[in-house]
């Protein structure tokens, strides 16, 4: 034992502590640092340029095969019957230009064509390696369909695709190794090669178009890294007539490409992608303006006659799988209304009114205290955060179409907001209704919506009452929550209150709230990819993800709302810094580039209905109601950065224009 | 005998609150309990960390002026407190884990947070006292004590230390870039 005396207790304390740190530690990243290390001995050479650029010999390839196409269907290249007028994804209505028949020696080329709405879906696109004439790989593609489906129509609808090998195949561990880490999703595809079989190809996009569904559990997710390489002997044996054995036993390896697809439906000049996704440049106002009402265009078209919305529509499969959200309903309107205050397109504000009539009949008035007003969906919990995004709602109904709204109903689910504050200025999360058993749970978001709407209701009547309620409850939050004891436990990545603290900021300026609303803004932007020098160009302003999955796209929305309303905040309180201003336009081009589009929506079944939305991630095309909300949102508030003529995110209506409520200024019935 | 001449008499007591800790950290703080089962509040584990800690600084007290065996009394005590400690971390990790952030206070954590670290304080100034004294038990435990100060005092920088919480994301984003093409 005489180790253990000259042992000091001081280094031996150090070493446990570092034992013990990182004992803890290893659950969390020990499986990264494994995926990390084996990664290395799989690693891709790396490129110049992420998105490939115009490529001539592309172009030639997809115009002759584009004309062979048309020729072999017997469409001559003018608008499709099927297309027109109904789908806002234009379809190429002009020949294309003569090309001559490009040199594909030396490389290896592979010609895909999406028919849209044809087939079963996540089947993949027809594919074929283009070796000879490019004729005869178009006559091979056009065989791959069904004898129906060889119509003039189809070519129409249909979207060709180009990818060329880029750089020598690379050795992979079956299935990816660890995690699947040696794959990267949407950048590697997986050659399979079987001395009886033959080859099969699964290229790259594939890994993000390609998603999975559990039949039984009703589930749908995003096909999981460590499935890319199981999912290709699968395709293999349903497209190829592969055995399983043939499929299990064949040598295979990773490769990348380069590829480019028509831009639109039946043609069109070529776009590059990477990740199965075009790039978009910087976002600029013009630009902003475009795909908000792009996504505005699209929460117009899923609202029907009553009011409701679609909640969850599932775009690789072409499903509305139901469910709903009421308090989402109300986010969703908000973000409708925001977008008629830029465009005034009057079927968006009849869709908007459709919306908010739907909310009003679910709403309940408080039995016990008349006039006061709480939402409901069907039974459920009756949730503060509901009637804060309620509030919001009608308040940016009010702004954008004025008269609209009951005064009555604005002041009477501010008093709910104000009856579910506690005399520490917390809020409760659920109102307890028809002896409802009460529930304990506690939202993050719900109080910052609630302060949220109170400090909206605030620009539009000006009434001071509504103002000390948001200010008391933005102090609880700000100064008590999560504080105990003398010690702050965490800040929440709470985006709402975020923005209704840069709105409180404008009328009732505090240090300690303004301190704490750019402390949210570093918590979101610390979970966030924000280096161009390191991050891949397309996941820059992405967040952080597990090693199975691609980051979220429907994140990005709502941290967009946070960090537009951060840089708005730092613009007026620290001139001369931009940190939060380039977090932001990061942010916004992560989400720009994963709204769909005409470029990006090639491989859904139905890409019209999905133009405008916002997948959940970029490999999985789940687009809710409030996934396009946040993202809209957070444009917006964008645009009001980088343009002075859009319209103010958070405007207090002039005196003479106020909506004066039954009991103005004091402050009780 | 003596019960003043038995060490483990006055580990005891804060034993007997780690494992109460600990079992319940284990079966009662599932966001989705079975049917049946009935779970604890975060009250009940604050309070529990709370006696834990008196009861600790009481044993550590009246080890340290009554026991007859004071260097195996301390020493006692001083594994008691690393066993409360061990819990009290337990259930916060298990409570996270469990999304009780939903369901508890602030107070709730930061008071399982103080039991960690008054655990550790009191454990230390036992343990240090009984190796003084003696003890082989002491000599062992004293690294360990010192250890567990230690990451009191870290866990408080984290929650003080902007620094510190921006290079735990560094470290994310760099594992994520390693692992992400």
């Amino acid at each position: 034992m005489t180790w253990v005396r000259s042992f000091s207790p001081a280094l031996g304390g150090a070493i446990l502590v570092a034992l013990l740190v990182a004992a803890a530690l290893l659950p969390e990243y020990g499986p990264l640092l494994r995926a990390a290390m084996q990664r290395q001995s799989a690693l891709a050479e790396p490129v110049e340029t992420f998105f490939p650029g115009d490529d001539p010999t592309a172009t030639a390839l997809l115009t002759v095969a584009r004309r062979n196409l048309n020729l072999l269907a017997g469409w001559d290249g003018g608008a499709s019957p099927v297309a027109e007028g109904a789908s806002p994804a234009a379809v190429h209505p002009t020949p294309a230009p003569v090309h001559p028949v490009p040199d594909l020696s030396g490389e290896t080329w592979f010609l895909s064509m999406y028919t849209p709405g044809r087939g079963e879906v996540q089947w993949g696109p027809g594919m074929t390696r283009v070796d000879g004439e490019i004729s005869g790989a178009v006559e091979r593609l056009w065989q791959q369909l069904p004898d129906a489906h060889r119509l003039p129509e189809v070519a129409a609808t249909a979207r060709l695709k180009v990818d060329v090998l880029r750089g020598a195949e690379r050795a992979i561990p079956y299935d990816g190794g660890f995690k699947g880490v040696a794959l990267d999703k949407g950048l590697d595809g997986i050659v399979l090669r079987h001395p009886d079989a033959g080859s099969f190809y699964f290229l790259p996009s594939w890994g993000v178009e390609q998603e999975a569904r559990s039949r039984k559990k009703r589930k749908y997710n995003s096909l999981r890294r460590g499935r890319l390489h199981r999912r290709a002997r699968q395709m293999a044996v349903k497209r190829q007539y592969w055995t399983p054995a043939q499929a299990r036993d064949a040598e295979f390896a990773a490769f990348r490409t380069r590829s480019w697809v028509e831009a639109s439906a039946g043609g069109g000049s070529p776009v590059p992608l990477a990740r199965g996704r075009s790039d978009v440049g910087s976002p600029t106002p013009e630009l902003l303006r475009e795909r908000i009402a792009m996504a505005a265009d699209y929460l117009r078209r899923e609202t029907d006659a009553q009011g409701r919305l679609t909640y969850d529509y599932k775009a690789s499969w072409d499903k509305d799988v139901g469910g709903y959200n009421i308090l989402r309903h109300a986010g969703t309107g908000y973000s409708m209304f925001q977008a008629y205050r830029l465009g005034s397109d009057p079927e968006l504000l009849a869709a908007g009114q459709r919306a908010v009539a739907f909310f009003l009949r679910q709403m309940r008035e408080d039995p016990e205290h008349p006039g006061e007003w709480f939402v409901v969906w069907k039974n459920r919990r009756a949730k503060l955060g509901g009637v804060g995004l309620g509030l919001c709602m009608l308040v940016e109904f009010e702004k954008a179409s004025p008269g609209s709204v009951e005064p009555a109903r604005l002041e009477g689910m501010a008093r709910h907001i104000e009856r579910m504050q506690n005399p520490d200025g917390s809020f409760r999360s659920f109102f307890e209704y028809d002896d409802r058993a009460p529930s304990i749970r506690k939202s993050i978001y719900y109080s910052g919506e609630a302060i949220l709407g109170l400090v909206r209701l605030h620009q539009l009547t000006g009434d001071p009452h509504w103002l000390d309620v948001a200010v008391r409850g933005a102090d609880y939050l700000t100064n008590e929550r999560w504080v105990s004891l003398g010690l702050r436990i965490y800040v929440p990545p709470d985006a709402w209150l975020l923005q209704a603290l840069e709105e409180l900021d404008r009328v009732a300026p505090e240090k300690s709230r303004s301190d704490y609303a750019f402390a949210i803004g570093e918590v979101i932007a610390g979970i966030k990819l924000m280096d161009p020098e390191t991050t891949p160009p397309d996941l820059l302003g992405a967040g952080l993800s597990g090693l199975q999955r691609m980051p979220h796209a429907a994140t990005a929305g709502s941290f967009g709302e946070a960090l537009t309303a951060a840089a708005r905040l730092e613009e007026r309180l620290r001139p001369g810094e931009q940190r939060f201003r380039r977090f932001a336009l990061y942010n916004a081009s992560f989400q720009l580039r994963h709204q769909f589009t005409n470029e990006n929506s090639y491989y859904l079944p139905n890409p019209a209905r999905a133009h405008g939305g916002f997948p959940m991630s970029p490999d999985f095309a789940e687009i809710r109601n409030d996934h396009v909300q946040h993202n809209l949102s957070g444009l917006f508030g964008l645009l009001d950065l980088l343009d002075e003529e859009s319209p103010d995110i958070g405007q207090a209506l002039a005196p003479e224009d106020r909506v004066v409520l039954p009991t103005a200024g004091r402050g009780t019935p | 005998m003596s019960p003043l001449n038995r060490p483990p008499v006055f580990a005891a007591p804060a034993s007997l609150f780690a494992g109460v800790l600990l079992f319940g950290a284990l079966t009662r703080v599932a966001p989705e309990p079975a049917v049946g089962t009935v779970l604890w509040s975060g009250d009940v584990f604050a309070t529990l960390g709370w006696l834990g800690v008196l009861t600790l600084v009481v044993s550590c007290i009246l080890a340290w002026t009554l026991a007859e065996d004071r260097a195996g009394a301390l020493a006692g005590v001083g594994v008691s407190g690393q066993l409360l400690l061990l819990s009290a971390a337990l259930t916060i990790g298990l409570a996270v884990n469990a999304e009780c952030q939903n369901y508890w206070d602030a107070y709730h954590f930061s008071s399982l947070a103080w039991t960690v670290a008054l655990s550790s304080f009191a454990s230390l100034a036992a343990v240090q006292r009984s190796q003084r004294l003696g003890s082989e038990l002491g000599l062992y435990l004293r690294p360990v004590a010192l250890a567990s100060v230690g990451l009191s005092l870290l866990g408080w920088v984290w929650t003080e230390s902007t620094a510190l919480q921006g290079l735990g994301s560094e470290v994310a984003r760099f594992l994520f870039l390693a692992t992400h093409g």
